[in-house]
């Protein structure tokens, strides 16, 4: 029996916690980044597994779900269903998440980029080999487990996987 | 536009149709972006459906349907499609999915 929809976006969820989990230790700030970003991947993919308008397949190849997810959540009504303000939401995280989505190494190429991004080195127009603990931009508020958006990005995506369910079905 | 009555918490609570509420949601969404230019609502018998166009998202080439329960000021689950204006323009080339019939779309809002 193949897996449903809703067991693939289960298992997306569980690894989404994991990687929060990972996010909340003592890892350095490229690494928490970089768990960040896929972690609300992962909880972006869940969403649109849940509401069956696109196979597994499909939603698997998407890197693109969480910035649309999160600009949605900046609305009084979805955002009622957080423990976050709409403000809170458009003007704290959505940046963040946007920024984050955009250093993932295949919406980087999609966009015709060849770096800065996560995970991975890149070459730079000097040229040399750059690496994400090195050379990523404003790295330093991801740089501690302790930095107040890292605390509130890392709530907000825990209240989106424990209540996946009740915010998307 | 009719409302319909119900019973609901054991009180009597009026319920209002799904194109009433559509535009109620597309109203606050509508107030809550300012990048958002034009709304649509996709007819549905049982949830609301709207496509947005905003510059909130970026140009994805992707359309990316997310479905969310009820809210309470929301009475119906609710389907939102966001699109930049430039996937907007070129809809007819993105991929979507068989249930939003872009024939049938009624745009709702145009700021």
């Amino acid at each position: 029996m193949v897996p449903s929809e809703k067991e693939w976006a289960d298992g997306y969820l569980r690894q989404a916690q994991e990687d929060l989990r990972a996010a909340s230790e003592g890892v350095g700030a490229s690494v928490r980044a970089m768990l960040l970003q896929m972690a609300f991947e992962k909880i972006a993919k869940a969403a649109l597994l849940r509401n069956g308008q696109w196979g597994v397949e499909r939603t698997q190849a998407t890197h693109r779900g969480a910035t649309h997810m999160v600009n949605l959540l900046a609305n009084k009504a979805y955002a009622s269903k957080t423990t976050f303000s709409v403000g809170t939401i458009r003007h704290e995280f959505l940046p963040l998440v946007r920024e984050l989505e955009e250093l993932n190494p295949a919406v980087a190429r999609q966009s015709g980029r060849q770096g800065p991004w996560l995970e991975y080195p890149w070459e730079t127009p000097e040229p040399r080999v750059a690496v994400p603990c090195e050379d990523l931009p404003r790295l330093d508020r991801y740089g501690t487990k302790h930095a107040p958006k890292v605390v509130l990005l890392l709530r907000f995506a825990g209240e989106l996987v424990r209540n996946h369910a009740k915010i998307f079905g | 536009m009719s409302e319909t009555t119900q019973m609901q918490s054991g009180s009597i609570g009026r319920v209002p149709s799904i194109d009433i509420a559509a535009r109620e949601l597309a109203g606050a969404h509508s107030d809550d972006d300012d990048n958002l230019t034009e709304i649509y609502l996709l007819p549905h018998p049982t949830e609301i459906r709207l496509l947005e166009v905003t510059s909130s998202v970026g140009p994805t080439g992707e359309v990316l349907p997310f479905r969310f329960e009820p809210a309470a000021d929301v009475p119906y689950r609710s389907l939102v499609v966001q699109l930049h204006p430039d996937d907007w323009a070129r809809r007819s080339e993105l991929e979507w999915p068989v249930e939003l019939d872009l024939a049938a779309v009624r745009q709702i809002i145009k700021k």
